[in-house]
């Protein structure tokens, strides 16, 4: 596990490894994958489609365009674009129209990944971003999916026809194509914890706290459980704030940020009634490298200084 | 040939938005529309003009010590000026510029003028910067509002283009986008042409880059 | 001693500038007034939503006592009362001269409903309840004695007195009883200086209703 978080020097990582990691991020994401097929029928399956070759593509159209060779183009093809693809593909609702998918992944790789240096240089998670320009471009049409019965995505205490196992399964519950089976998803997420890929601790840190901040707002601990299995906050918890790149590098760092981000989700959850998981992750994406620069890793061996110097220690760092 | 320099370094070599990234307030937040960017461009090229003439006159007469709250009052007054006569003619202009308008007091390009160029040029050739300053200004303001207008809304100076439109290109974040996108083609097109001056005469690429560290 | 020269340089020179502005500016501001229009009576009252404001002649609304009425509209709704709508723009005296008011009268009631400002002018900073920030407190005096009191020349003192706050004035019944002649000479302590433009904005906007609206018809 270690030694596949990016530590404090940026270490060159082999592309076989971002290849695996990014594959196996995709089959972590296909039993959520299939559960929205399922619950959401061929216009999902579209979608999910749509998006992934067009995020495939735009990538490879950039890379041609900058004059790379067909060739190198295949050899260093690592999978984070299929990724991006994927993922914004079903955090999409299954009715929005067809060219959304594509103007999605088209912004998504070209303006947030490419234009900023590719694989790794990224300093927002491409697919949030690529959600959220849909949501602000085309609001509703994408924001959520349709299944009968339809019910708000948010909070379904409110509506109260849904049982808790109904919100662990998925079945009947709106959302976007893939937030909706939170079981799919744990099970996605146990899978990256098996192969290494991901921490367990920050994606429960971020789930539980939360569920707390949002229940110790509206004074009703009643709500914990729905509100964590409501919504995308399994899928933005396990498969889009934990992305490599745009987490800080140390633990305590990474504490701090999936402590804060649970904290603004529960409040912007309590105080907008709205699903403001994918806005809390572009937000707190940007302090990052606030994050990495307050929280430095000890150097091995390190003595803390006397007092008066200790206050330049964040400089030197 | 001076005043040939002095319209080419407002216009293009040194325009305001998209160079010296000045007056990005009014940028921001009023390229939604394209004739916003006209209007916008209109009132602040007459402030600009005549704030450079006056501060051109003046700058011998006022002590170096007060200059910048002896520029903000005359600044001051041409916005109160534009603002009342569009507030009598031009009223629908007046009200979609909105806040913007009063703003333009504090407006950087105004003072970063007087300050860089009126207070040390005589008078003809400040009124020249100020217009072609101004107009930079305009030409820039307008092409970012037509392009988020186009995307954003689907229409173009308020004629209905597309049904199709992406309304990320009207909102805060498209402003941003859009700005981006305009410095890196300005950029893109300076070097091009730079470079293409390079070629025959070595010399004129370095005053170029000079004059703009100079002035900015 | 050539420091206090430049010292001196620099005080005069500002302040020439600033005086040639601001008699640039007051010319201008002279030559380019914006008379206002029904526009500005839309959404001041928010009882009064969904009305159609129609203009009318507005007569001579010049009483020579601190301002003038400069706009009078009818505003009409179905199933709702009439209204007058008046905008009253008062004088250079006292604090908030040359401001703009905006004052709603009941056509059926023949009472003073609404007041609001719609430009706060030269200085700022007056408190619509004005006598409650004082510490004069209120309530004692009905409206229509603060009206009379206020209307009916009393002096300055006792004019302050009943002035208590500006809801005084509401629900008045504009009658002949009081809406009376208020010479406009300008009170000189300082705390009714204060008040003397709202005073005359709301002395000249019931004389205009009274002129108009009370004396000549209406069954009265």
């Amino acid at each position: 596990m270690e030694k596949l978080l990016i530590s404090n020097t940026p270490h060159v990582r082999g592309k076989a490894t971002t290849r695996r990691i990014m594959i196996d991020v995709m089959i972590a994401l296909l039993p959520a994958t299939v559960a929205g097929i399922v619950f959401f029928g061929w216009r999902a399956a579209l979608t999910i489609v749509l998006a992934l070759i067009s995020a495939v593509a735009s990538e490879v159209v950039f890379r041609l365009v900058k004059k790379e060779s067909v060739k190198s183009i295949i050899k260093k093809y690592d999978f984070t674009s299929s990724v991006t693809g994927l993922l914004l593909g079903i955090n999409l609702g299954s009715q929005s129209p067809w060219y959304t998918p594509i103007l999605g992944s088209v912004f998504a790789i070209i303006v947030v990944k490419m234009l900023f240096g590719g694989t790794g240089k990224n300093f927002v998670n491409p697919a949030i971003c690529g959600r959220v320009f849909l949501v602000m471009s085309f609001g509703a049409a994408v924001g959520s999916g349709w299944l009968e019965p339809s019910i708000p995505a948010f909070l379904p205490t409110e509506s109260g026809n849904l049982s808790l196992l109904d919100l662990l399964i998925g079945t009947g519950v709106a959302g976007s194509i893939g937030e909706t089976s939170k079981i799919c998803l744990i099970i996605g997420g146990i899978y990256l914890v098996v192969r290494g890929v991901i921490d367990w601790k920050y994606p429960t840190i971020y789930i539980l706290v939360t569920g707390l901040t949002l229940s110790i707002f509206k004074l009703d601990f009643s709500l914990f459980l729905p509100s964590i299995l409501s919504g995308g906050l399994v899928l933005g918890a396990i498969f889009m704030a934990t992305d490599y790149v745009t987490t800080p590098n140390t633990m305590t760092g990474n504490i701090v940020y999936f402590t804060a981000l649970g904290i603004l989700t529960g409040i912007f959850r309590a105080v907008s009634g709205g699903e403001a998981v994918s806005y809390c992750i572009l937000l707190m994406n940007f302090t990052v490298p606030l994050i990495d620069r307050f929280i430095v890793p000890k150097p091995f061996g390190y003595i803390k200084p006397e007092k008066p110097k200790a206050a330049k220690e964040g400089k030197n760092g | 040939m001076k005043a040939k320099d002095i319209a080419l370094n407002g216009l293009f070599r040194q325009n305001p938005t998209l160079k010296l990234v000045l007056g990005t307030c009014p940028t921001l937040a009023l390229t939604t529309l394209a004739m916003n960017g006209i209007g916008m461009g209109l009132a602040v090229t007459f402030v600009l003009t005549c704030s450079n003439i006056i501060i051109s006159l003046l700058r011998n007469v006022i002590p170096s010590k007060v200059r910048i709250p002896a520029y903000i009052l005359i600044i001051a007054t041409f916005v109160t000026v534009i603002r009342m006569v569009l507030n009598k003619f031009l009223p629908d202009i007046a009200a979609s510029l909105g806040t913007y308008l009063p703003l333009i007091v504090v407006n950087c390009i105004i003072l970063g003028r007087a300050e860089a160029f009126a207070s040390k040029n005589p008078v003809l050739a400040s009124c020249l910067d100020g217009i072609f300053m101004g107009l930079g200004f305009m030409a820039a303001l307008t092409l970012m509002g037509a392009f988020r207008e186009f995307f954003g809304s689907g229409t173009l100076f308020g004629l209905k283009v597309m049904d199709f439109s992406i309304g990320f290109f009207v909102q805060p974040a498209g402003a941003l986008f859009t700005y981006a996108v305009f410095i890196a083609l300005y950029s893109l097109i300076f070097m091009a042409v730079t470079n293409r001056k390079k070629a025959p005469k070595t010399q004129t690429a370095p005053t170029t880059e000079k004059e703009v560290n100079g002035n900015a | 001693m050539a420091k206090k020269e430049s010292t001196l340089r620099c005080v005069a020179t500002l302040t020439i500038i600033a005086v040639v502005c601001a008699f640039l500016l007051s010319t201008l501001n002279f030559l380019l007034y914006v008379a206002p229009t029904v526009d500005a009576l839309d959404g001041v009252y928010p009882a009064l939503e969904g009305y159609n404001w129609e203009k009318t002649d507005t007569v001579d609304g010049n009483y020579g006592n601190g301002g003038k009425v400069t706009l009078a509209a009818v505003g009409k709704k179905d199933g709702g009362a009439d209204y007058l709508g008046l905008i009253v723009t008062t004088d250079k005296s006292g604090k908030l001269n040359q401001s703009e008011y905006a004052m709603y009268f009941n056509l059926s009631t023949d009472t003073l409903e609404y007041a609001a400002f719609i430009t706060e002018g030269a200085t700022g900073g007056f408190n619509w309840e004005y006598a409650e920030a004082h510490g004069t407190g209120g309530g004692a005096t009905t409206g229509a004695t603060a009206l009379t009191g206020l209307l009916s020349g009393n002096d300055n003192a006792a004019a302050e007195a009943e002035l208590k706050v500006w809801n005084s004035f509401l629900n008045v019944k504009i009658t002949s009883e009081n809406v009376l002649d208020f010479t406009g000479s300008i009170p000189k302590t300082g705390a009714t200086f204060t008040v003397t433009a709202t005073y005359s904005a709301f002395n000249i906007a019931a004389r205009y209703y009274y002129e108009n609206y009370v004396k000549g018809g209406d069954g009265q």
